[in-house]
């Protein structure tokens, strides 16, 4: 199953910090939704565990991700490999930053997963929604960490339920 | 004790009913051994992908479990790799790389149900996979370039067979000269026989002894112990294959699965007992789909209707690996059947076989081996030239029948079909259903914007594989066989070659050997399914088992009553030519009251044989039958379409088969109505479906639509006998015959009903979606 998700977003907060902060495995790392383990690698590598639940496919996924920056401070990317209950995911992610002005950053953003296993064949018609909602906690996530200064650590629930 | 009615042509209520509509029936998981252990098998989630690495720790580390079993295991022991029925080779275990999505990748052996269960849930964590591009259009496999599925071939290629069959030059000519061309692409989609009960099996081996009992669900035992001989080297006299009450089989249980491999090895090298029984997930995903045939089919007619050749161009995708199950001489199966039931002076067909990153097959669901797609493509594309011709379906029908008198026939594809009388059939379904005053309705209907559709399918069907100079499978030719045991007081046990899975043989079977013997019915006990005991034959399916086991069956009791008329002879100390037969009795000739029954001679060869005779009343046939049979129908579809929905609603169905002699009317009507149901399902509900990353997405009963009461039409069926000139009771087969014949009615129907609008044709499954979009296309609110 092939899925296409793009979105843009605004944060406030300057293309430079954007940048470092989605480059940094310590700190984009903890804002994976419900997330229960990080291992870091090395600078562009970390080991993630998630948990995850479409339909009646529920279970701990592992997930391995590797950061790929092009052009500091403007074009990077991001390759995730996932495996868990049987199923298979690897996506690839293009990411793409510029000034918006008031020291604020567009970030846009594009992705492409294929997945394989019962992710698919039984929670099929529930991916898109979840794969949607995951996608917006994660931004969310960033965003919160960033505009509220935190270093590290996931950001708050209230943060989260705002929407990206 | 002699009956005076004779049992052939009764309709008696099937004999095995009782015991399952009491829930007394002996399925495959309804045997527990002493000491068993069960398995479960870890499936890849992936359409094409390398295996990097399987670490076994976890899944042996779960309580309960005793063995992991891999593709390198097998490997090690040679058995990594079976024989497909079709030539082909297929992995029991994934080695090196997994094909499609739901291939079995290892097998985890357990103490109890849930701790397999539990084990193939850890061992699937510790598979780790290279994802590889997928595959899944055939089209596009046949592409340079295209991800290649099996690299263990000598031919880097998808393209596994190129096979043709006619006349191609003249046929050529016929078109270049042709008054009138249509041309149709047809494509019957990938469907999959769901028999209710999934596949499994326990493999028990017993050290000691050194025997393997392998009770399994199987359509063909005595071909699945010589396979199992041939693949495991173990010593064909030590394995007993037994097939219990089989729930349903439609041709997913011809083939040998890797399961029954898996489980056998498992128990060879433990000593225990393996009982494996997969999900109905993975049966939709994993055993042999059938059909996924892209057609394209033209004819060539004259302006007044008259066919004049047919040229048919055919891709068949077989998924990961050649898994059908056909006669080995043909790899499209029976496909040439594709002339129907048409008097065509030429034709020419070529299918070509490819390989994609799906489940692999496919086997003749509930029918001979492709003959399906073959009535399929032909009744769909007769209709298409009749609108062409501007005809009524029906007489361009009439107008191209092979006539009665042309019997025996040879069709321009070279089968010699054994008798019909078409034109008869079709009038009957005519008369039945009302024909001409429906097409009158129609027009009204039309006049006030209603869509209402006849659709006729007059089918020809090839069945009763067969003949052994022309079939075999592996080598084995595809004869069949019966034995017969009398025993002293007059009652009979019938074993044969065949496995029924719902055919009712253990009433047809009895009323064949009671007809001949003259006895009661009931005294008359049929054994399928114990390779231990029943005669060697290749089994059930293709509508085979009446044509030749039916035929063996008949020519057996012919054979003990010539043994039971020496022994009467003798009784009555007359001589043998002097004894008249007179159904269930012997007595002299000109003195009726000088008699012995048969049960009298049954006692008399254990008590009383003649001098010089053998005693007992015993026998083994073995019939290869001279000729395939062609059962034909003629079925007539009536629909309603609701504009607002696009829901086809089948007003009604009429269905006249002729399938020869009938054994019993009742299981004539039964297998009609189950497999006009089956069609139904195919023609509005069903396709299994693969997305571009090979993902199997009609993997359970919510996505892969199996129709119930609710849904299923109310089927009208009538029948006409031309009884086949080669068969000992004259039997044509019938199981199949409304699976083949339907698809096309329930679609031309559709078509028709929206053909003033320019359709010609809709592929299946008609959905309401379907039809829902195709009437807003042509500003149909």
């Amino acid at each position: 199953m092939h899925l296409h998700y793009d979105g843009e977003l605004t944060i406030a907060a300057p293309q430079e910090k954007v940048w470092e902060f989605i480059n940094d495995p310590a700190r984009v790392g903890p804002c994976l939704p419900d997330l229960q383990q990080l291992d870091i690698k090395d600078e562009r590598h970390f080991d993630a565990v998630v948990r995850i639940g479409v339909g009646p496919v529920r279970g701990r996924f592992r997930m391995e991700v590797e950061l790929q920056p092009e052009e500091a401070p403007r074009r990077g990317g991001l390759r995730l490999r996932g495996s868990g209950m049987g199923s298979g995911l690897q996506l690839q992610a293009r990411i793409e930053l510029e000034p918006a002005g008031d020291g604020t950053t567009r970030f846009r953003w594009e992705a492409d997963a294929d997945v394989s296993g019962p992710l698919a064949t039984v929670g099929g018609r529930l991916l898109d929604n979840q794969a949607r909602k995951v996608t917006e906690q994660l931004f969310a996530s960033i965003r919160a960490s960033l505009e509220n200064g935190a270093r590290t650590g996931p950001a708050g629930s209230s943060a989260a339920s705002e929407g990206a | 004790m002699a009956v005076a009615e004779r049992a052939l042509g009764q309709r008696i209520k099937r004999k095995e009913d009782p015991r399952f509509i009491q829930g007394a029936g002996r399925y495959l998981d309804d045997i527990v051994l002493p000491r068993m252990l069960y398995m479960g098998i870890v499936r890849s989630p992936y359409a094409h992908a390398r295996i990097r690495s399987i670490r076994k720790e976890a899944a042996l580390a779960v309580p309960g479990v005793v063995a992991v079993i891999t593709g390198e295991d097998l490997d090690k022991a040679g058995l990594a790799w079976m024989p497909t029925l079709a030539g082909d080779r297929q992995m029991v275990l994934a080695v090196g790389k997994v094909l499609f999505q739901g291939q079995e990748v290892a097998a985890v052996v357990a103490e109890t149900r849930e701790a397999a269960f539990d084990g193939v849930h850890a061992l699937a964590q510790e598979v780790e996979y290279e994802p590889l591009p997928v595959v899944v259009d055939p089209f596009k496999a046949l592409e340079p370039g295209a991800p290649l599925v099996r690299e263990d071939r000598e031919q880097k290629t998808n393209h596994i067979w190129h096979w043709e069959v006619g006349d191609r030059d003249r046929t050529e000519r016929a078109f270049a000269e042709a008054e009138v061309v249509v041309r149709q692409q047809v494509y019957f989609p990938r469907v999959h026989p769901a028999p209710l009960e999934p596949c499994g099996c326990i493999a028990d081996y017993h050290k000691p002894t050194g025997r393997l009992t392998l009770y399994v669900t199987s359509q063909a035992p005595h071909a699945h112990r010589t396979l199992l001989a041939l693949v495991s080297g173990l010593p064909e006299h030590k394995i007993r294959v037994i097939s219990p009450d089989v729930g349903g089989g439609f041709g997913n249980k011809v083939p040998v699965y890797p399961g029954y491999v898996c489980a056998v090895v498992a128990s060879l090298q433990l000593g225990r007992p393996v009982k494996w029984v997969e999900t109905r997930t993975e049966n939709l995903q994993s055993t042999s789909f059938a059909r996924d045939y892209h057609m394209t089919c033209e004819i060539a007619a004259d302006r007044d209707g008259r066919v004049k050749a047919l040229r048919v161009k055919t891709v068949a995708d077989h998924g990961a690996f050649d898994a059908a199950a056909d006669p080995s001489k043909f790899p499209a199966g029976l496909f040439s059947i594709v002339t129907g039931s048409y008097d065509f002076p030429t034709a020419f067909a070529e299918v070509d076989g490819v390989y994609t990153n799906k489940a692999p097959g496919g086997v003749a669901y509930r029918c001979s081996f492709r003959v399906t797609e073959a009535s399929y493509l032909i009744e769909r594309t007769m209709d298409v030239l009749a609108d062409e011709l501007g005809m009524d379906p029906v007489e361009l029908r009439m107008k191209n029948f092979i006539p009665p008198e042309k019997f025996p026939y040879r069709s321009a594809l070279g089968w010699t079909y054994d008798s019909g009388n078409y034109a008869a059939t079709l009038k009957k379904a005519m008369d039945l259903i009302g024909y001409w005053d429906l097409r009158r309705e129609q027009e009204e209907r039309r006049r006030r914007g209603e869509l209402m559709g006849i659709g006729v399918s007059t089918f020809t069907e090839i069945v009763g594989a067969g003949p052994g100079h022309t079939f075999d499978i592996a080598g084995i030719k595809m004869f069949d066989s019966c034995e017969i045991r009398v025993h002293p007081t007059g009652k009979v046990l019938v074993r044969t070659g065949v496995r029924h899975q719902g055919q009712g043989h253990e009433t047809t079977f009895a009323q064949i050997v009671a007809d001949e013997l003259g006895i009661p019915v009931d005294d008359v006990l049929v054994e399928e399914g114990d390779t231990d005991t029943a005669p060697y034959g290749l089994g059930t399916y293709a509508s085979r088992s009446t044509p030749t086991a039916g035929g063996a069956t008949a020519m057996a009791a012919r054979r003990i009553r010539d043994k039971a008329r020496k022994i009467a002879a003798h009784l009555l100390e007359a001589a043998e030519e002097d004894v008249v037969w007179d159904n269930g009795r012997f007595h002299v000739a000109g003195a009726p009251g000088r008699a012995v029954t048969f049960q009298e001679v049954a006692l008399a060869a254990y008590t009383n044989p003649p001098p010089g005779v053998e005693p007992g009343l015993e026998t083994v046939y073995y019939y290869d039958p001279p000729n395939l049979t062609f059962p034909n129908g003629a079925y007539i579809c009536v629909v309603d379409i609701d504009k607002g929905t696009g829901e086809v609603k089948v007003r009604r169905f009429v269905a006249v088969d002729d399938c020869g002699t009938v054994i019993n009317p009742l299981v004539v009507e039964g297998q009609v109505h189950g497999g006009l149901t089956e069609g139904f399902g195919i023609a509005f509900m069903q396709e299994i479906v693969y997305d571009e990353n090979g993902n199997n997405l009609s993997s359970d009963f919510s996505s892969y639509l199996i129709p119930t009461a609710m849904e299923t039409p109310v089927w009208e069926t009538d029948r006409t006998v031309t009884p086949s000139p080669h068969h000992p009771i004259g039997a044509k087969g019938v199981g199949e015959s409304p699976n083949v014949g339907s698809p096309a009615a329930f679609v031309n129907a559709v078509v028709d009903a929206l053909s003033h609008l320019g359709v010609r044709h809709i592929d299946m499954p008609i959905t309401p979606w379907k039809v829902w979009k195709i009437l807003r296309e042509h500003g149909i609110e």
